[in-house]
Formats: structure tokens, sequence, C-alpha cells
């Protein structure tokens, strides 16, 4: 008789489904995981209701009412909760609206965009209302396990899944990617109190970069120094420089701080002022869980 | 952990203003709260309640922690709290004179809040510091003096006689024209050249000064050749007229408080005027109108001071350093970019950073700089500074209007000690908290700040040239000026962070600015409020 298969439900909230994507990306291994779990559950499948289940996997920030519904059924029905790619855990890509004031970005979304003519900002109460802050997941609910990654590699979801089939903790590395990285360094490790670059680049400023050398000494702002490892560089693999999406390491609070603060000494100060979004650089896939996680109250409270 | 509170009331100066009596109830859950006159006259009772109630820590409430570093009396103290078994970093300072009573002489009721926060960081700060690990070093009885200057030579005759072999260092290919000192000093010349345990090194350049008292290495270069003195025990003789260029040559390797007119300051100019904050360098500079009897007088003082110290069999050195987290540091380097005295260098087999404790001085610049907040240094440990700036959050301010003060000690902290010594009143807004120097400011803080609903965050930093670390104020300078985009990204203005370049005596500036800091505060209102 075949062992009884571990129960799960996955839900998508303010993501793209790379996440899920990234499961089916597992291919025909994909099999084998199906062998030990049982999906009861999922976006994808046509159940309304959520049952009883072992592991609830959850993908994507906390952005609006209906998010909220969601996380709070599955916090019920699941024993475990399962945190799924950096959206549900720092708040991700979806949490850089809270840069922004909702009313302006309700209207920069429905009434200014430049294809919209006589835009409105829909009042309908069958929309489900947005949240005034992007949150990740464990901010709104306890959260269990989580898997880091935008989108987490194919291998790392079948890992944690694994795991807790196992009856142990998923585990991620808490050092930073440079550990993983394989680039080789002529500047970086000598202690000279000495600028490495002239001056910054944007990567497509440049004709080519050397794809063994470390980014950072080649001028291209490389986020890998304040970024937790285990994609095993795979963007660095493929030419292109980290940007941050594991989130920070345990030991700093956030992500965009902590690089300005060692951006400031190994890269020519005055070039980095003039960057177009250093902002955008530090906190891509973190600011919802960053120290000040959206912008401050407005004066007299109105917007 | 039993932790001692002693409140002194300064001989009434901080009674006048504070209710000592009502404070210290505040801490009945505490081990023992005891208050005193003055603690110097009470160390015996200190020590003896230390021993009794078996203490942890201890939080001395009274004199601001300079005095503790800068005088005799204050030192000793420290001296009999470790023989009585408290680590040195769990010994907390709080300024209730210099910083509390005196600025605050007619807001007694804010005097009396600003004290007990204050006193709640203390608390914390010795809860939360680690011990601080003590090595122990045999004292090499050789000793380097640099410049075959008059007071230099007197210097050499007086350790030579004590035993000690020297080694007379200069940058110039002969001794020193002695000028008008000539016929006097020329019996000293002639003992020291007769005598079998001096060694002369001239026309050479010192590239580098490394280790502690009791034990430097010190690095010589002639004609492309290198050679290692190792000493115990370091005198400048500069000429203060002559050797500008060579002060700024040795600035960069000996990291000793500067003083405004651009050399090496002693720990007390009238007390304690050859002593340095390095137990093992003293000074005896010449130039100005010094008479020959005065360079005598500090020749014997450093010979007594330097003497002292390397007669003993043992010193205890504390460090201070910065360590490293090896599970999370992954050896990007950046520590190693930022290190200024070339202590960080990466370990390429394990991938992670390494500090060598003969080096670090315990800035704390790569404590900021650590992108994966792997570093932390052991004097001022990142959880402390943000406890402690939750704490200050409490403060109920009289104004509604609250600024956290970030203050390097090597200047903002002893430019407040000397405002409130002048009688300068602030508002009580104004809350310290002493981080050791601009380059530990963590971007980090800053924001932390304005999400427990600080109005504004001043940071006391040196002036350019003078931070003793060498490049903390120009990295925070860097730091904090990237930063300001990310307060914007948040809608903070960016206004609410002052940065302001002091030197130890500019209290009156120092007083002036903050007023005016407030003033914009209030202008600004409330639109940041976390």
């Amino acid at each position: 008789m075949a062992k009884k298969k571990v129960t799960v439900a996955t839900a998508s909230l303010q993501s793209c489904f790379g996440c899920h994507i990234s499961f089916l990306d597992l291919h025909e291994e994909v099999l084998g995981v199906f062998d030990l779990i049982e999906i009861l559950h999922s976006p994808i499948m046509d159940v309304k209701e959520v049952p009883q289940v072992t592991v609830g996997l959850i993908e994507g920030a906390v952005a609006n009412e209906n998010n909220l519904r969601v996380i709070e059924e599955f916090r019920k029905k699941a024993k475990i909760i399962l945190a799924m790619g950096s959206c549900a855990n720092l708040g991700g890509v979806p949490g850089m609206r809270n840069f922004f004031y909702q009313e302006d970005v309700l209207k920069r979304a429905y009434v200014e965009t430049e294809s919209t003519v006589k835009g409105k900002i829909p009042t309908s109460n069958q929309i489900p209302k947005l949240l005034d802050e992007v949150k990740p997941v464990h901010k709104v609910i306890k959260v269990d396990y989580y898997i880091p990654g935008c989108p987490p590699l194919p291998e790392m979801i079948k890992d944690a899944i694994i795991a807790l089939v196992q009856g142990k903790e998923p585990e991620w590395p808490t050092y930073n990617l440079c550990k993983e990285c394989k680039r080789y360094h002529t500047l970086m490790y000598i202690p000279q109190r000495e600028f490495l670059t002239e001056t910054v680049f944007s990567p497509m400023e440049l004709e080519q970069i050397d794809t063994e050398k470390c980014f950072l000494e080649q001028g291209v702002l490389c986020m890998g120094p304040a970024t937790r490892a285990g994609c095993h560089t795979r963007c660095i693999n493929g030419n292109i420089p980290c940007r941050g999406c594991f989130g920070p390491t345990p030991d700093a609070l956030e992500q965009g701080s902590k690089m300005i603060n060692a951006l400031s000494s190994i890269l020519p100060a005055g070039t980095l002022m003039h960057l177009e979004d250093v902002v955008g650089v530090g906190y891509r896939y973190s600011l919802p869980v960053s120290i000040y996680p959206k912008v401050s109250p407005p004066k007299g409270g109105k917007k | 952990m039993n932790i001692g509170l002693f409140i002194s009331r300064a001989n009434g100066a901080i009674s006048q203003v504070i209710d000592l009596n009502d404070l210290a109830k505040e801490y009945r859950n505490l081990s023992v709260v005891k208050i005193y006159d003055n603690f110097f006259k009470a160390s015996r009772d200190l020590i003896y309640q230390t021993r009794l109630n078996q203490l942890e820590g201890v939080v001395l409430a009274g004199d601001s922690k300079m005095f503790y570093q800068t005088n005799r009396s204050g030192s000793y103290l420290i001296r009999l709290f470790e023989n009585a078994g408290i680590n040195l970093n769990k010994i907390g300072f709080v300024n209730l004179k210099e910083q509390v009573a005196f600025p605050h002489r007619k807001e007694r009721k804010s005097a009396y809040k600003k004290a007990k926060a204050l006193i709640n960081v203390a608390l914390e700060k010795v809860k939360l510091s680690p011990l601080i690990e003590v090595l122990s070093v045999a004292p090499r009885r050789q000793i380097a003096i640099l410049g075959t200057t008059v007071s230099g030579l007197l210097a050499a005759q007086r350790l030579l006689e004590k035993g000690y072999k020297v080694f007379l260092i200069d940058r110039g290919e002969k001794i020193r024209d002695l000028k008008e000192a000539k016929e006097k000093v020329l019996p000293t010349l002639s003992y020291i050249d007769g005598h079998k345990k001096v060694e002369y090194r001239l026309g050479v350049k010192v590239t580098d000064v490394s280790g502690y008292a009791g034990d430097y290495t010190i690095v010589l270069e002639k004609e492309g050749k290198q050679e290692e003195l190792l000493v115990g025990g370091i005198i400048l003789a500069l000429d203060t007229d002559e050797d500008a260029s060579w002060f700024e040559e040795l600035h960069q390797f000996m990291h000793l408080q500067m003083s405004d007119d651009g050399f090496f300051s002693p720990l007390d100019a009238e007390t304690l005027p050859v002593q340095t904050i390095d137990e093992g360098i003293c000074l005896v500079f010449q130039g100005g109108s010094q008479s020959l009897r005065e360079l005598a007088l500090r020749a014997d003082s450093a010979a007594l001071s330097l003497g002292n110290l390397l007669d003993h069999n043992e010193i205890i050195h504390e460090v201070t350093i910065s360590r490293v987290d090896e599970k999370v540091c992954g050896g990007c380097g950046v520590c190693v970019k930022t290190c200024m005295f070339k202590a960080s260098s990466i370990d390429l087999v394990e991938k992670h950073s390494h500090i060598d404790p003969r080096r670090c001085i315990g800035c704390g610049n790569c404590v900021a700089a650590c992108p994966t907040g792997a570093r932390d240094l052991l004097s001022f440990p990142s959880e402390f500074i943000f406890k402690a700036i939750d704490i200050l959050s409490q403060y109920e301010s009289p104004n509604g209007i609250k600024v956290l003060t970030l203050v390097c000690d090597g200047c903002g902290y002893e430019a407040l000690d000397y405002a409130g010594k002048m009688g300068l009143e602030y508002s009580p807004s104004i809350l310290p908290l002493e981080v050791h120097c601009a380059g530990r400011i963590d971007t980090q803080f800053i924001l932390y700040a304005f999400v427990r609903g600080f109005d504004g965050v001043m940071i006391c930093e040196c002036v350019e040239g003078r931070c003793r670390n060498l490049v903390g104020n120009i990295d925070l300078d860097r730091r904090a000026n990237l930063f300001r985009d990310v307060l914007r990204s948040r809608q903070i203005n960016p206004e609410r962070l002052r940065i302001l370049g002091l030197t130890p005596c500019e209290g009156v500036t120092c007083v002036n600015v903050v007023a005016e800091f407030i003033n914009e505060l209030k202008k600004l209102g409330g639109e940041s409020s976390g």
C-alpha cells in the first residue's frame, strides 16, 4: 500500500506566479515530488474552499484585502505555513509601492498612464481594496518556514518540501553571496584606502563586462555583498550583477542602508551621488522588511 | 545579572538640579543603588559594595566619561573596579553633571527625565556588551625616541640611566643642531654617545607603527631597505616649529588625539602634559618659547611615565576591537578596503574576514561598512545602539521635539561637556548617545531613529583632518550624503539629518547649532513621525 501523501495547498497573493513556475521548472523531477505530496488546493485548480492540509505554500506579498483573507484562511487550515519567494518573505517587487502614497499609486495606474484617456479610479466594492502598506506574509500571520529567492531555484523548493516531509527544517546559507561567487579580485583584498574604480557604470553603458572579474571592481553595482547566498550566483554566471533578491543576511536588519554604507568606502562617492536610483538598487526586493518600510505619514494626516 | 547603580551628587552640582533620592528609588530592582557625594572619596565603599553584592556590572552616574579617561583619580577608580572583578565593558557611565545638570539647570523636570533615560541606556550597555578579552604582554625594555631634539636627548639620557635600551630616530642624517642649548646639553650628548645601550637610526623614514603599550613594531625605511624595530614604548620628541610635515606623516599610523593646532595632544595639558591616550606613547615636544628647564622637566616626566609602565612584568591590554561572525561573513572584502589601519584581511581558503588585533584600534568603521552585519564592535555593539535609540525615543520632551544626537567621543562628547562647564544652557530635546567615532555610525541607526519617532538626528563628528581614526568623519560624510536619498524616498526631509563638524572646545558652536536645528525642526513640523 502506498504511503499516505502529505497534503499541500498553494496560494498566490500579489506576485507574478514565478514561484509556481519555478516549482514546475523541476521538469520530470516534479513527479518525484508528487510521489510525496498531494496538492489539494492551488490557483491553477478549480477548488473554491481551502481544505485542511499539512503544508500551506504561499507565494506573493500581502497587498490587498483579498490577500489578507486568503492568508488568514491558510493559517487556519494549514499546519505549516511555508512562505515561498521574495514577495512572501521580503515584500519583493510589489513592495516598492511603499515608496508612494496609495492615492498617488491609484492615480498613476488608472488616470495618468500615457495610454489612458479619461481614466478614473474604480470604486466598485467587487474589487479588493489596496492596503496602505505592502507587507511580507510574516508581518501578518505566523510563518513557520521560508524559501528565499525571486524566484527560488526549483531545487530549493524541492529541498524544502522534502525536508518538511522528512520532518526536518529547511536550512539556507547565512553568509553573503560573495562566498559563492567565483569571480576573481585584484583590488578588493588589498588593504589600501582607494576606490576600486574612477567611476560607476550601469551594465548597459559598458561594451564589455569581464565575465571572470568581480563586478564591483569593474565599477558595476552588484548587490552580492549585501545579499545572502543560496542562488549559486545564477545572475552573475549570466554576466548580470546581483540585484539582491535573496534579501539581507540574518545579521543585517536591511539591505538598502547596509549597501550604502559599504559602497561609500569602495566606489567613488561623488559618482554614486549622481546615480539615477541608488535607493532602488538597495531596496528593489526588500523595502517592506526595511527598518523604515514605507513612506512617512504625510503632514496633517491626509493623502 | 547583578548590576549596581552608583550615583554621584558631584558635591552638589547634580543634586541641586535632579532629585537623586527619587531617581534612585526607580532602580530598586537592581542589586544595589547608592548615592555618594563624590565617587573619588568613596572608592573604598564602592569596591566594598561591588564585592558584597557580587556585582558583574556597574553604572557610574555622575561625572563625564572623559573624567575617567583623562584624570588619574578617575582611571584609578576604574582600575579598582577591574581588580574587583568587573570587566571594562561592564562599566557604564552616565554623564549627569556636564550633560544634564549643568545645561538644564532651569528645567528640573526634563533634567530628571533625561537623567533617567540616560541611566537606562547605560544599564542596557552593561547588559548587552560582551566581555572584553585581556591580553598579557611582557613589555620590551626598549624605547624609541623620534626626534633628536634637545628634549629627545634629555629623555634618552634619563632612560639610559634607568637601564633601558634607546633607539634615537630622526629624519635628518645628523643629530639636530642644538642651537642655544648646545653648551648645556653637550654633556648629555656625550653621555648618550658613550653609552652601550643606545643605537642611532638617522636619515630614515618611519613607514609604519603597530602594536600596543609594551609591544610596538616600528618600520623604518632607508634607501629602499626596511628595518623593523621592536620596542616597548615610544617618545615623540618632535619640534613643533620644524616638524609639521612629520606630524602629518606620523598621524597616518599613530592614532592619537589631535589638538587644534595640528599636533598630537596630551591627556591633560596641565596635569598630564606628556601622557597620551596610548599608555606607551609619550610626548615631549619642543618649540615656541619653552625654556630648557621646562624641556628637562618634560623629559623627566616621560622617562618616569614609560619607566613605570615598562618596569612591570606584564602589561594587561584590553582588546576592544571588532569581531566577525564567521557564519555570516562571506569574504566580500569591503572591510579590507574600509580599514585605514590594515587590520582586516580575507582568509582566502575559508573566505571570511580576519582581524589583526595588533592593528585594530576598534574604531568601528568596518562594522558600519560591513554589508552583511557580520562585524560588530565589542565596546559599542550594534544591538546596544538600537536598544539605546529605543530607550531614548521613549523620553518625553517638554517641547514635543526629540533630537537624537550621536556624538563621537573625540569631539562631540567633549564639546557638550565643555558647553556644560561653560554654563551654557540648551534644550533638553537633545538626547546624546555616544558612538565612539563617526565612522562607526551605520546609516541603519539613522533610519531606526526616524522610525522610532525622533524628529531629527544630529551627528557630531570631528572636523576635517582631526579624526583620530583618520577617516571616520570622511566615511560618515560619504554615507550620509548618499543616505539622504533614502530619507527622501520615505518622504522624510533630509534636513532632519544634521551633521556637525566640531573640535572638542567648540561648545558654543555646538549649542548654537542645536538651537538653530531645533527651530528648524519646529518649522518642519510633524511631517515625519514614523
